[in-house]
């Protein structure tokens, strides 16, 4: 087993009196790609945030190869190379494939954008990933189909050498050819050895690309289990009432109401 | 691909970024800049064909340049607040105080100019700053923000001029400078055209222009990718300010007595002249050279009106209407696009293009 890229550990959080994250432990790998899943209100997207740095959090600490860090900006995350594909896209409509993915970190020559350089950088990273569904990088993004957008989002992720990508439900409103144009891309994120965390609500999707599975269940860890180990019922059971036979939380903690 | 080459490059120059398939994306298309394009070119011809005879001539030119030129300087900072989702209704007072402040500090001496013009930029600057922050920060409405701070700026403009005015012109070299023109046209237009090539300049090649649209489209996009979106919000208002303090003080410049009414007419046409350049009144598309245009159109719009002597009310009710036309038309060019695609969808063409693997280009 190689050391965790990413590890969380014992991360709260609170919104007011709503107790949102409790004691949250996750270890991220590289070249596997880990699927977090859970009901809605579960605290998936907020355990996102809290990472991306968009939250604070309460308590409990987030070391990245080995070494604790503090995520408080969005930048701070960009810079350590944890990259972040949300689920409302994150693409700015009235520009174009390329502006998109340097937005925020433009290249510049002399103090000016240098758009050529930033185009082929993009058909690069493009091309290195196999993307063949976009027809030119100069493309406006409002033009582009879902699954065209989600893989922009997905390369613009993967732009900068990153070492982590979170997903947050990129196959959400996609169709079944986008869908698993967009799941390749996620394998193949992987296999170039990239740490991948996948949110979706989709069992389909999460037993065939995804290495692990952690369930959330109303703001805990319910359980973190190997795919090959475990049943789309297992997985579905610990989404639902945070327990399946002898793995997940204990019945006392399972059925405390929140 | 061959290479773009006069007016064609100019065109692919300032509105497009410099791309490597560089030259190749030169289509005639509706868009707002081509639709305002050529109801300008329309609008000449009518002008010189059937108000008068001598439109193009110097007299009309000499008087009819320097009008467009406040109003493009004017309009262009208008369009980088609307262009935020903003509107900013200061314009008018900031003029006018601009215009007091060139009367007051100069005092009629040319040595003393440019110290009134830099009271101008800081004044225009913290009025850029208190619209902006009111709006951005606090998250007001930028309606009643600009209104409130305009009323504030007009009240402190009475007050900082007083009752009795030691002096009644600007400085020689202002009216001068203002006053100056090329066979007939107007330096301020010169002027004004080059700063709406600027504008264009910075939102198009410039990292923080480009930030700007990014912030003022997509602003919870803008915030995900970590850029501090309101602060580039902020700095539409403060450039839009100086903006107004430009024209204030070469509109000052033009009339050589500015009075307490300077900027009042420019409240609406400013308006009018973005929307005329296909401003999105929720925010994002913002076109400098296409909102020149649009300034150009309702200024000889006006004159024309003017030379066939109608009255003040015919031409205010003409404005309204301008304004209507030019909303309804950039929303149907944008829905028309929009219809298009579905039509093109429907195709058999379109379809096999979607479905089959295209090689990125």
């Amino acid at each position: 087993m190689p050391e965790p890229i990413l590890e969380i550990s014992g991360v709260n959080k609170s919104f007011g009196p709503v107790h949102v994250l409790r004691d949250i432990d996750l270890a991220i790998y590289p070249g596997q790609v880990t699927a977090l899943v859970g009901d809605n209100g579960a605290g998936k997207s907020t355990l996102v945030k809290c990472i991306a740095g968009i939250h604070s959090i309460d308590s409990g600490t987030v070391a990245f190869e080995g070494k604790p860090v503090i995520l408080n900006d969005p930048r701070v995350a960009a810079a350590l190379g944890i990259e972040f594909v949300y689920q409302d896209l994150a693409l700015a409509d009235n520009l174009d494939i390329t502006q998109n993915m340097f937005l925020g970190r433009e290249i510049r020559r002399f103090g000016f954008l240098a758009d050529g350089q930033m185009e082929r950088k993009a058909r690069e990273t493009l091309t290195s990933l196999s993307v063949r569904t976009v027809s030119s990088v100069r493309q406006s993004v409002a033009s582009l189909s879902g699954g065209q957008r989600q893989t922009v989002a997905i390369a613009k992720a993967v732009l900068w050498n990153s070492k982590v990508v979170f997903l947050d439900e990129p196959t959400a409103a996609l169709g079944v050819q986008q869908t698993r144009q967009v799941l390749e891309l996620v394998r193949r994120l992987a296999d170039q050895g990239l740490g991948v965390v996948l949110i979706s609500h989709n069992m389909n999707d999460v037993m065939e690309v995804a290495d692990r599975v952690a369930a959330l269940y109303l703001g805990r860890i319910a359980a973190e289990v190997l795919t090959k180990d475990s049943s789309t019922t297992q997985i579905v059971e610990l989404i639902t009432a945070g327990r399946s036979g002898d793995i997940g939380l204990a019945p006392a903690t399972a059925n405390e109401s929140i | 691909m061959g290479r773009p080459r006069g007016l064609r490059f100019l065109y692919v120059a300032a509105m497009q970024p410099r791309t490597a398939s560089f030259g190749s994306r030169f289509r005639p298309r509706l868009t707002p800049f081509t639709v305002i394009g050529a109801a300008f070119v329309v609008l000449l011809l009518i002008s010189q064909f059937y108000v008068t005879s001598h439109f193009f001539s110097r007299g009309s030119m000499s008087v009819l340049t320097p009008l467009i030129g406040v109003m493009v300087i004017v309009a262009v900072g208008q369009a980088f607040v609307m262009g935020t989702g903003g509107i900013d209704l200061s314009v008018a007072s900031v003029m006018t105080l601009v215009g007091s402040i060139v009367l007051k500090q100069s005092q009629n001496q040319n040595g003393r100019l440019i110290g009134a013009l830099v009271f101008c930029f800081v004044a225009c600057v913290v009025i850029g700053l208190i619209n902006g922050i009111f709006i951005e920060a606090l998250r007001l409405n930028a309606l009643v923000v600009t209104l409130a701070v305009g009323q504030l700026v007009a009240g402190y403009t009475r007050l900082y001029r007083g009752n009795v005015l030691a002096y009644t012109d600007v400085p020689r070299d202002l009216s001068r400078a203002a006053g100056a023109d090329i066979g007939g046209v107007s330096y301020l237009l010169v002027v004004s055209v080059g700063l709406a090539f600027v504008g264009t300049f910075f939102l198009h090649r410039m990292v923080e222009g480009r930030r700007l649209v990014a912030s003022s489209a997509a602003p919870g996009t803008a915030l995900l990718v970590g850029l501090r979106a309101s602060g580039y919000r902020i700095l539409a208002y403060v450039i839009a300010a100086c903006s107004y303090g430009v024209g204030g003080v070469l509109l000052a410049g033009q009339l050589g007595t500015p009075d307490l009414t300077l900027g009042d007419p420019y409240l609406l046409t400013s308006i009018v002249a973005v929307v005329l350049g296909g401003a999105a009144l929720t925010g994002g598309r913002v076109s400098p050279l296409a909102t020149l245009l649009g300034a150009a159109f309702i200024t000889i719009l006006d004159y024309d009106l003017r030379v066939r002597g109608y009255s003040s009310g015919m031409r205010l009710l003409t404005q309204g209407i301008v304004l209507v036309l030019a909303l309804s038309l950039a929303y149907g060019i944008r829905n028309l696009s929009r219809m298009g695609s579905i039509f093109r969808r429907a195709g058999p063409g379109r379809a096999e293009l979607t479905q089959g693997v295209v090689p990125i280009s």
